[in-house]
């Protein structure tokens, strides 16, 4: 039988406001354990949370970007359960009346876009850190975590299969990451996902049971426990058996989801009003400033890129949703370079460099002055598209401009014939046996030859005058 | 609202907490007494709106400016067991 797997996804993103959701301990990442806690942190009785201003704002951006509706009246809520990460035994966070509710993000698929549904937007508090000493009978608590401001963004089952979380989580961060709420560093854990997979056999209105997967901390995780879980169902299903409802835990190095907490003791957190905390009223004026402050979303940035710069749509895309290829495109372009040039070095070597380096775009070094002018070097014939690959890590290494870094490293094009002419006669009484191909009217024979020269050169002659020099000198030789 | 054995043990898996039978017992006697106290409530005519919060504060908001945190040595100078500048719990790994 032919199944269809349903998705759905709980994203949590820690927002990057100066101070915790609570108090004015600061919020940021690292740092030796237990230095960024006060009463409130490490729940002290007597102590009184104070709601940071800057978090509302934060959460209504992102439901403004993702196109939900802001509650003008909601509260915070207690969810209780007991886990030694949570000193007050409760986490506040919101239930029945979130921040934000009903909205949509846009997502590219094979058929075209489509539009993934939001159910809502709300804002809590994360917990602390468990750390875990190998073969130790105890475990360590870190509250430094412990009230960072987080948003949980809820989808609706609307994906139908791993590539379309996929797209979704990416649209997710670099919604997020533009509107400047999250720096989404997978790697420091400010976005996780929950996801919710259940399949029904194809054609099937109604869903099937589904089965809640928790501790995915990457998109890839989110992506391989996605299909792990969907062929888990369909094989119990195959064998007769029914998919329970319950919630399990990914575990990446082992690639497997592991059953976590039983059916009963799901889900009874006995959620009620958090008593102190008082209820937030949100005014249009309130909205409409900060709809006002939202800047380009990626989702416009892609349309402009491809109606204004006639990018295709996957450059567009690609560069549209991360806010450092997008501002250095377009100084890039700005200062003179043809668009797809441009595009096609940030997202070829560039990129290249930042996946091995894993740096984010964010911290490449140089502006788009310097990239278009590697890029107008190789087209004056200045540099060859080789040394211009030569050129781009030093470029990454300090603030040299590319022109600077060509002539301290004597990379400039060699274009004087007189020293070519020396490595194609060289070339030529080396490689007897090309030479002897040519004359037999094998045109291909050249192609090695200019290989072979440019190797002599390190790169550095105009592949275009070898070409031409090496024709005159082989024809002279028949 | 009548409190249940069964319903004593479902909280005390809930909180953690292994209970003797006897805890169990005198447990459920004690929670009935606390809701039948708490079920007076509903005898009261209360026609106003459901109520959510005692006062009628709102918006009451903290700017995002940084304070210092307490020295980790008063963060864990309450802690029962502590090591390496942490709090010590049971092992927990769920």
């Amino acid at each position: 039988m032919k199944y269809e797997t349903v998705i759905g996804l709980e994203v949590h993103a820690e927002l990057s406001t100066k101070t915790k959701i609570y108090c004015s301990c600061e919020n940021s990442f690292g740092g030796d354990t237990n230095t960024r806690c006060c009463p409130v942190c490490i729940g002290l009785p007597g102590a009184l949370p104070v709601l940071n201003r800057t978090v509302v704002d934060y959460g209504i951006k992102a439901g403004l970007a993702m196109h939900c509706s802001i509650a003008s009246y909601c509260k915070q809520d207690r969810k209780n359960y007991f886990y030694p990460d949570l000193p007050k035994a409760y986490q506040i966070s919101q239930f029945d009346l979130p921040l934000c509710s009903a909205g949509y993000v846009e997502i590219d698929t094979e058929e075209g876009m489509k539009n993934i549904g939001i159910t809502r937007i709300h804002i809590e508090e994360d917990a602390g850190k468990l750390l875990h000493a190998e073969g130790a009978n105890f475990s360590l608590v870190d509250y430094n975590r412990g009230g960072v401001p987080l948003i949980e963004i809820v989808s609706e089952p609307d994906m139908r299969s791993p590539e379309e979380a996929m797209a979704f989580l990416e649209a997710i961060k670099s919604t997020l990451q533009a509107i400047g709420v999250s720096d989404c560093k997978m790697q420091e854990g400010s976005l996780r996902c929950d996801i919710n997979v259940s399949v029904r056999p194809e054609g099937q209105e109604e869903f099937g049971v589904r089965s809640e997967c928790k501790n995915v901390n990457s998109f890839h995780a989110a992506v391989r426990a996605i299909k792990y879980e969907r062929d888990r169902q369909i094989a119990v299903l195959e064998a007769g058996g029914t998919v329970e409802q319950e919630t399990r835990r990914w575990d990446d190095a082992k690639g497997e989801s592991f059953l976590m907490r039983s059916k009963e003791e799901a889900h009874d957190y006995r959620y009620f009003p958090e008593p102190d905390l008082a209820p937030i009223y949100v005014d249009d004026a309130w909205i409409e400033d900060l709809r006002t402050s939202l800047p380009e979303l990626p989702s416009e940035k892609k349309k402009r890129y491809v109606e204004t710069y006639s990018l295709p749509k996957y450059d567009a895309g690609l560069i549209g949703a991360s806010l450092g290829l997008s501002k250095l495109f377009e100084d890039t372009v700005a200062a003179g370079a043809a668009p797809k040039t441009a595009s096609n070095w940030l997202l070829g070597e560039i990129s290249k460099i930042l996946n091995e380096s894993m740096l984010e775009a964010e911290a490449i070094p140089f502006d788009g002055k310097a990239l278009a002018e590697l890029i107008a070097m190789i087209e004056s014939g200045a540099i060859s598209g080789t040394i211009a690959k030569q050129v781009l890590p030093e470029m990454f290494a300090g603030n040299k401009s590319p022109k600077q870094i060509v002539e301290e490293k004597g990379l400039a094009q060699i274009s004087d014939e007189g020293a070519i002419m020396d490595m194609i006669q060289e070339v030529l009484a080396q490689n007897e046996a090309a030479v002897a191909d040519f004359r037999a009217g094998k045109d291909k024979a050249i192609g090695f030859l200019t290989g072979q020269v440019m190797r002599a050169s390190k790169g550095k002659a105009n592949p275009g005058v070898i070409q031409k020099m090496l024709r005159e000198a082989l024809t002279a030789l028949k | 609202m009548a409190i249940t054995m069964q319903e004593i043990e479902h909280l005390a898996r809930l909180s953690k907490l292994a209970l003797s039978n006897e805890e169990k017992e005198r447990l459920t006697g004690e929670m009935q007494s606390i809701l039948s106290f708490a079920d007076k409530l509903s005898g009261l005519d209360t026609a106003a709106d459901p109520t959510m919060f005692a006062s009628d504060g709102q918006n009451v908001f903290r700017e995002d400016e940084i304070h210092p945190s307490l020295p980790t040595s008063a963060i864990l100078q309450n802690a029962p067991e502590k090591d390496m500048e942490c709090f010590v719990v049971p092992k927990t790994v769920e």
